[in-house]
């Protein structure tokens, strides 16, 4: 049981699509400029997610090897015209308008085609169905948070809903350079949070394996313990 | 049985690749057939939700296609009630936005004086350009925590409110509301009101 829940929540903080893996950058710097977009485009491409990596899961027995990629990209541009439809139809226009070309986007989003790889061409239904919904959720969570504080800082408001704290905001939060500014400051609150509780524990935070943080000195991920 | 993995003749290749699309054109046939009504409907709503917006009380609109000189297409309406004429707008767009086209729907009143605008469309900055031509409801925090209901109708907004109950010959960067740090905007949204007011002088003159 817990190995199925660690496949759920590994997506959501250890190995976070957007945070940890710095994967799926462009909608996450386009459709986070406010809360209620983000939350749209985070739940579309956690539906994408879910169903093709159920999909692929279930035609893993059968896809050839050396066509895998192009079998791939069928399955997933399916669900994401199914979503694109569907959203047209009943998403508010507002938000359907908003994301735009980022909704078909989803089909080359790095995150969905990163865990058909890495994980649903390899693992079972069920496994492959929680880790899709986990990255969904991590994805989602990711761009809301993102979303709340560029949307706070520039307008004053979260989810259209103003706060009164200030009237005129930070315009530049809510183009794409803010976007870059507050994403790195989410990051370098994720990693201190992380060194911090690894610290109390008396251990050292590792990264994940595939991340390569041993070449680099900006932080002390790569630095050994000589204190 | 051998493993369909690890197989790589040409035929079963094309096979496993015919498969996986024919299966997933169907999904999309599908889908796009259980959703082609309600889009087509949503599209018929939204343009009637705006005219409503614009116009006063109406029960039936005719629409008349104009293509302009310059290539852009523009939407005459004329709306009535009980058979009488109750309002005219016109729908039509300009190029000169700070992020190219914006697209709005403006109505007149009999004397073709600017009764309301409306923007359906804009590409322009977020927190600049957007304050010539959004009109956006603000709700207030505290009147949520206090149960205060939101506001009806259209939400005000400066730049766009100040064209009104002025003639097509009377807008001039003089006389409307010009959002500063905004200039390119505010200018594209004036050129915009007076294509439309031109439109209208032209559909009437013949």
């Amino acid at each position: 049981m817990t190995s199925f829940a660690k496949e759920f929540t590994k997506g959501i903080w250890k190995e976070n699509p957007v945070l940890v893996l710095a994967l799926g950058m462009c909608p996450t710097l386009a459709t986070s400029s406010n809360a209620s977009n983000a939350l749209a485009m985070g739940l579309a491409t956690t539906f994408v997610l879910v169903c093709s990596n159920l999909v692929i899961s279930l035609i893993r027995g059968i896809v050839p090897d050396k066509i895998r990629i192009p079998c791939y990209i069928v399955v997933i541009s399916t669900f994401v015209t199914v979503t694109d439809l569907f959203m047209k139809a009943y998403a508010p226009p507002a938000i359907y308008k908003a994301l735009g070309i980022f909704l078909p986007l989803i089909t080359v989003n790095c995150i969905v085609l990163g865990r058909a790889e890495a994980f649903a061409s390899k693992n079972g239904l069920f496994l492959s169905l929680l880790d899709g919904a986990g990255m969904g959720f991590g994805f989602t969570l990711a761009l809301t948070v993102v979303g709340v504080i560029r949307e706070f800082l520039s307008a004053g408001t979260i989810f259209n809903l103003h706060m009164q704290c200030w009237e005129t905001g930070f315009a530049v939060l809510g183009q794409a350079p803010g976007g870059f500014i507050v994403l790195g400051f989410v990051l370098a609150g994720m990693n201190c949070l992380n060194i911090r509780k690894a610290r109390k524990n008396g251990a050292r935070y590792e990264p994940p394996p595939e991340f390569d943080c041993h070449n680099c000195a900006l932080c002390d991920f790569g630095q050994t313990d000589e204190k | 049985m051998t493993d369909l993995r690890k197989k790589s003749g040409i035929l079963y290749l094309s096979f496993a690749l015919f498969l996986i699309c024919a299966a997933a054109a169907a999904v999309m046939a599908f889908t796009a057939l259980l959703t082609e009504k309600p889009i087509r409907q949503r599209q018929k709503s939204l343009v009637e939700e705006n005219l409503k917006l614009v116009l006063p009380d109406f029960d039936a609109v005719t629409e008349r296609k104009i293509s302009g000189s310059d290539g852009t297409d523009s939407v005459l309406f004329l709306a009535e009630k009980d058979g009488k004429p109750a309002g005219k707008a016109v729908q039509t767009s300009t190029m000169n936005g700070y992020g190219g086209r914006i697209e709005a729907l403006v109505s007149f009143d009999p004397a073709n004086r600017v009764r309301r605008i409306v923007v359906i469309s804009h590409n322009e900055t977020p927190g600049i350009g957007t304050r010539v031509v959004e009109r956006k409801a603000v709700r207030r925090l505290w009147d949520v925590l206090k149960g205060r209901k939101a506001e009806e109708g259209l939400p005000a907004n400066e730049a766009l409110d100040s064209y009104e109950g002025r003639t097509g010959d009377e807008l001039s960067s003089g006389t409307v509301h010009f959002v500063s740090g905004a200039t390119i905007s505010s200018n594209a949204m004036l050129d915009l009101v007076r294509r439309a007011a031109d439109i209208l002088k032209e559909e009437e003159s013949h």
